[in-house]
């Protein structure tokens, strides 16, 4: 499933400008969840308590912006990353 | 889920609420130890979430390099390898997956039946750091650690995060997803860079980074910008007061000033003489003389003047102490006999001033003797 052409180091340039679109797209709290997650060692709970959400919301955030962020590195040949709750388990 | 005696507590929970939202968490390296031990089980016996799981690590990677763009002076690690083995290396004697080769791409999850039983000890291979840092477990195989379970960012040399969250923390809650992904970097990651190469700069600085002697100079800089700060707040004040007392004496001066020039014109208002009118002129006709203090503007007022004939016209004359006189100018008297004139004569060298009916042609010396007269006395 992994798009070859977000790997080509040529190509990496391309795919941060589409995660940084992607994340921009994102609301405000879920940008702000995702970024710190990516710039600090906080866990998703030390998160949560610091930003005042439910630690089910800040889990649902990350894995629904990461998919954003998957649907734009592969110009959505993957599922709506909003739908990440439908995921099946 | 209960019947299960060993279950860890949250791996409880997991199997229980069927919560796979922690899989993002887990490609953002944001699971407690425990809960990504746990997860890690879960994983192995979840097709779906392994597949998830190479999308979402993928994405986390982009997203790391977003945020934090490799730099040469950067310690980078490289991503442990998923729970799930390789299919090109053997599995180590332990039954853990062989360590990712360096530089090459993580290989897609193995179905579930290649994985290890979730029971077995979880270990994970370690990158040389140079050495073993104090409290970092000890290694009983070059290059292998047990991990029982391994801690986020143990064993990587990471920084140990802070037991409180700190202000920098809040910070970074509060600011950094204001604006754009910034290109800061906090804290080397290591899980949150997988599926990406890591750069052999990167490689060759995963040696212990020496103590960065910036925050002290940072620290120095500010103590220092602290000491003039102080210093100038301390000559800004005392400045400010001597100014202050510039001004109270300046505004004494002033009003001391203003006192003696009111007194002065208290004493020396406008010098006021008066014309009077002779046995020739008409009874009914005065002048008065004003003259400002310092006798630069004087002015001559008449009033009552008869009217002359054509050629005839009123004329002024200053006499002197010996009985000599100068001629003034001549008066214009209007229809009304009110005449206003300007006198440039220094008053102060004559002793009277008088008013003759000349001829209109004028004359040196007075011809009539004067209609109207005044003296000059002090005033």
């Amino acid at each position: 499933v992994t798009d070859n052409r977000t790997r080509d180091e040529a190509g990496v340039e391309d795919a941060i400008a589409r995660a940084v679109a992607a994340v921009a797209s994102l609301p405000l709290d879920q940008r702000k969840v995702l970024t710190v997650a990516v710039a600090s060692d906080l866990s998703y709970a030390e998160i949560a308590r610091q930003g005042g959400f439910e630690p089910s919301t800040v889990l649902s955030w990350m894995r629904g912006g990461l998919h954003a962020i998957a649907e734009a590195l592969t110009n959505g040949e993957w599922a709506d990353p909003g739908d990440a709750q439908g995921f099946p388990g | 889920m209960s019947q299960i005696p060993d279950l860890p507590p949250v791996l409880e929970r997991l199997l229980e609420t069927g919560d796979h939202d922690l899989i993002g968490a887990y490609a953002l390296d944001a699971l407690p130890a425990e809960e990504r031990v746990a997860f890690e089980a879960h994983l192995r016996s979840c097709k779906q979430c392994q597949a998830e799981l190479q999308v979402l690590q993928e994405a986390a990677g982009i997203l790391h390099r977003a945020i934090v763009p490799p730099s040469p002076n950067a310690v980078s690690f490289p991503a442990p390898p998923p729970p799930a083995p390789s299919t090109t290396a053997g599995p180590e004697p332990d039954g853990r997956p062989a360590p990712e080769p360096e530089g090459e791409e993580r290989p897609a999850p193995e179905p579930v039946d290649a994985l290890p039983p979730a029971a077995e000890p979880a270990t994970e291979p370690l990158p040389a750091t140079g050495g073993p840092e104090p409290g970092a477990v000890a290694i009983e195989e070059p290059g292998v650690v047990p991990v029982e379970p391994l801690p986020v960012g143990e064993g990587f040399d990471l920084p140990a995060p802070e037991p409180e969250l700190s202000a920098e923390t809040a910070a970074v809650v509060e600011g950094i997803a204001e604006a754009p992904p910034s290109r800061r970097r906090l804290r080397p990651r290591g899980r949150v860079s997988p599926g990406l190469e890591p750069s052999p700069e990167a490689m060759a600085a995963v040696a212990p980074a020496r103590p960065s002697r910036l925050p002290w100079l940072v620290a120095a800089a500010g103590a220092l910008f602290g000491i003039v700060a102080i210093v100038a707040a301390l000559a800004l004040a005392e400045t400010k007061d001597n100014l202050e007392e510039e001004i109270a004496i300046q505004n004494t001066l002033i009003d001391d000033l203003n006192a003696q020039r009111d007194a002065y014109l208290q004493q020396t208002t406008a010098i006021v003489w008066n014309l009077a009118p002779t046995t020739l002129g008409s009874p009914d006709s005065s002048g008065i003389i004003f003259a400002d203090p310092v006798g630069t503007s004087v002015i001559l007022s008449v009033t009552g003047m008869p009217a002359l004939g054509e050629n005839q016209a009123y004329q002024i004359w200053y006499l002197l102490p010996d009985a000599t006189s100068e001629a003034g100018p001549q008066l214009d008297v209007d229809g009304n006999g009110n005449a206003l004139t300007r006198l440039t004569a220094d008053l102060t060298q004559y002793q009277a001033i008088a008013i003759t009916v000349e001829p209109a042609s004028g004359s040196e010396l007075p011809s009539t003797d004067p209609v109207l007269q005044g003296f000059f006395t002090n005033p």
